[in-house]
């Protein structure tokens, strides 16, 4: 690394004896690319991300189904780079078929205390899914969350149920796919 | 120079492993359970008491027992399976009914702050010792808890004419009435 750092260093002082000197001496250019990365990725305990959210059934003879499972057991990784002045966000959003009148929800919570840079901001309140892409994280710039579980941000899971579509609910299980993008924001 | 170029390699090697975006899926199961409750509300536990009038006259058979909105109100939870045929609300009489009185009920029409597709009043049915219906076309719904939930019952008795020779007076109780949630 240090040797490194002598080239470098020899390097600008390289670049400023020619430009200071246009006569006797020879040159060449040097390019130095650092590169735009954007990798993220989705990390569950075990390298499981695959999730089950459940509605309980009531107990009293009356009530409806109670919606307020959720689950955070899930979270976001990523890396990021950006050309000066750029930005980027992750948006989300659900394919396949939901079980009539339920919505899945997601929200990134805070930050976890590891990684560096600038690792944006979580959306405020929680998104419900859709077919389109909606934000969740925005305004990241330069930074890196760490890797796996309790690195980066959080994302909690929950249920909604619309109560005038309650006929068009139906015992089973469905399953969805959540995909997440990170993005150029500008 | 030796060095250097090796710098200008490194960056190159860093550039080809770049990556500007990035997408990752995941899944999500979501479980529904199947649902099938259902009880008997009253604001009290005072058992439903029904007496037949005497007549104001000779010559006149006994009176058929007012309507006796016992303030009992049917709450049930659905939820159904796909494909499942909607549920209903089946009555029976237990224990020794009066002989030459039938016994009858009526399920009013859903009200409640329940939600979804509540279940329809098959009108005043006779109870006997076979379950009867007594409301129908129950789907996926719940009815809200307790009274003024779901459906009141309202007793009523009557002569049966046919059997009047049958008839006893007395007390005749220890008679119960079950509901049953069923497809």
């Amino acid at each position: 690394m240090k040797s490194l750092l002598t080239t470098f260093t020899a390097i600008i002082l390289f670049i400023g004896v020619v430009a200071a000197q246009d006569t006797n001496t020879h040159g060449h250019n040097v390019t130095i690319s650092v590169p735009q990365v954007a990798i993220m990725d989705i990390e569950g305990p075990g390298g499981e991300t695959s999730i089950t959210l459940a509605a309980t059934a009531p107990t009293e003879a009356g009530n409806g189904l109670d919606f307020s499972a959720t689950n955070s057991s899930l979270w976001l990784n990523f890396t990021s780079v950006v050309s000066g002045g750029k930005s980027r966000k992750i948006q989300a959003n659900v394919s396949g078929t939901l079980p009539g009148g339920v919505s899945l929800l997601v929200q990134a919570g805070a930050i976890s205390s590891t990684g560096k840079g600038n690792r944006g901001k979580a959306v405020a309140n929680a998104i419900t899914l859709g077919t389109t892409d909606q934000d969740i994280v925005t305004d990241i710039k330069s930074g890196y969350t760490g890797n796996g579980v309790n690195n980066g941000y959080p994302l909690t899971y929950s249920l909604a149920m619309d109560e005038n579509a309650y006929e068009n609910l139906l015992h089973g299980s469905q399953t969805v796919t959540v995909t997440y993008t990170i993005t150029a924001e500008n | 120079m030796k060095r250097g170029i090796l710098v200008i390699l490194l960056s190159i090697l860093f550039a080809t492993t770049a990556r500007t975006q990035s997408s990752q899926s995941h899944q999500v199961r979501i479980v529904i359970p199947k649902v099938a409750l259902i009880d008997v509300e009253s604001a009290g536990s005072a058992t439903v008491v029904l007496s037949l009038g005497k007549p104001n006259e000779a010559g006149h058979g006994l009176q058929a027992a007012a309507q006796n909105a016992s303030g009992y109100w049917i709450n049930y939870s659905s939820v159904l399976a796909s494909g499942q045929p909607e549920r209903k609300v089946m009555a029976s009489l237990s224990g020794t009914a009066p002989e030459g009185i039938k016994v009858l009920l009526e399920a009013s029409s859903y009200s409640g702050e329940g939600k979804g597709k509540n279940g329809i009043s098959s009108g005043k049915k006779i109870l006997s010792g076979e379950p009867t219906e007594i409301i129908s076309n129950i789907g996926s719904c719940y009815t809200g808890n307790g009274v003024n939930n779901g459906h009141l019952l309202t007793f009523s008795l009557e002569v049966d004419e046919e059997k009047y020779e049958a008839v006893r007076h007395g007390d005749f109780e220890n008679l119960r009435v079950t509901y049953t949630l069923t497809e």
